[in-house]
């Protein structure tokens, strides 16, 4: 994968996430209502009219753009392991932003989930590292 | 539940749909590959799917704990490894799942 496309996944990531954070605020100020299609109709109008939802859906426009571009010289499986760093950005954003307090679960996390995404993206470089290791 | 394994099977879905039309798209000479893309029938469909995903979204939040629908969905980052080796002929080995295994142990570290 070439450093322009991680470039172009870190600001799909960016994006997503506040977007992410709009559409949670959009979830939070929903009416608790039984489902039916009558109550999925009023649901689904009643989060179109918020101008949030807006927002952030014009922010989820703009990050599939971005989406189809970094796809187009990643493959799937290591283009949507570097999604899983939107984690790393609400943990830190809980911390930094929410105040929420620190814990080692977060810590552990955010380190477990970049682990993972270097061995997903790195992987050829690490077998070749392993094969040479074995001569 | 009904809703957790259909976002699950929509995103699945809609991303291999995505990477099938961004690999003819990027075989196209003429014209920018965004504008192709865009106007790709295979990309509206899968950006149509994860538009109504976006409300299966908002409904599995509705209804079930933010830990649970957080645990079943990460495991994405796992499926997706056997839909591009299904799919693409991406070849998966043991320490890619491993990866894939961290990823979704971080995400759930992140929750409790």
């Amino acid at each position: 994968m070439k450093i322009k496309t991680y470039f172009l996944l870190l600001l799909v990531v960016i994006t997503s996430f506040l977007s992410q954070i709009m559409f949670k605020d959009v979830a939070i100020s929903l009416p608790k209502t039984k489902l039916s299609i009558d109550s999925i109709t009023f649901l689904v109008f009643h989060t179109i009219s918020n101008p949030l939802f807006i927002l952030a859906f014009a922010l989820y426009g703009i990050s599939a753009i971005l989406w189809l571009l970094s796809i187009k010289s990643a493959t799937l499986s290591k283009a949507f392991s570097m999604l899983s760093l939107i984690y790393v950005l609400i943990v830190s954003y809980s911390f930094f932003v929410l105040k929420e307090e620190f814990t080692l679960n977060k810590l552990f996390s955010s380190i477990f989930i970049i682990i993972g995404i270097l061995i997903i993206t790195q992987n050829e470089k690490l077998k070749l590292w392993f094969d040479n290791r074995n001569k | 539940m009904f809703f957790l394994i259909l976002f699950i099977l929509l995103t699945l879905v809609s991303q291999v749909l995505l990477k099938k039309a961004s690999i003819k798209g990027a075989k196209i000479n003429n014209g920018s590959y965004i504008i192709n893309m865009i106007k790709n029938p295979v990309v509206i469909l899968a950006y149509s799917l994860s538009l109504i995903n976006i409300f299966v979204w908002i409904i599995v939040l509705s209804k079930i704990s933010l830990l649970v629908s957080f645990l079943s969905t990460s495991s994405l980052y796992i499926l997706i490894l056997f839909a591009d080796y299904i799919f693409f002929k991406e070849q998966i080995n043991f320490v890619k799942v491993i990866g894939a295994c961290l990823i979704f142990f971080g995400i759930i570290l992140s929750f409790i």
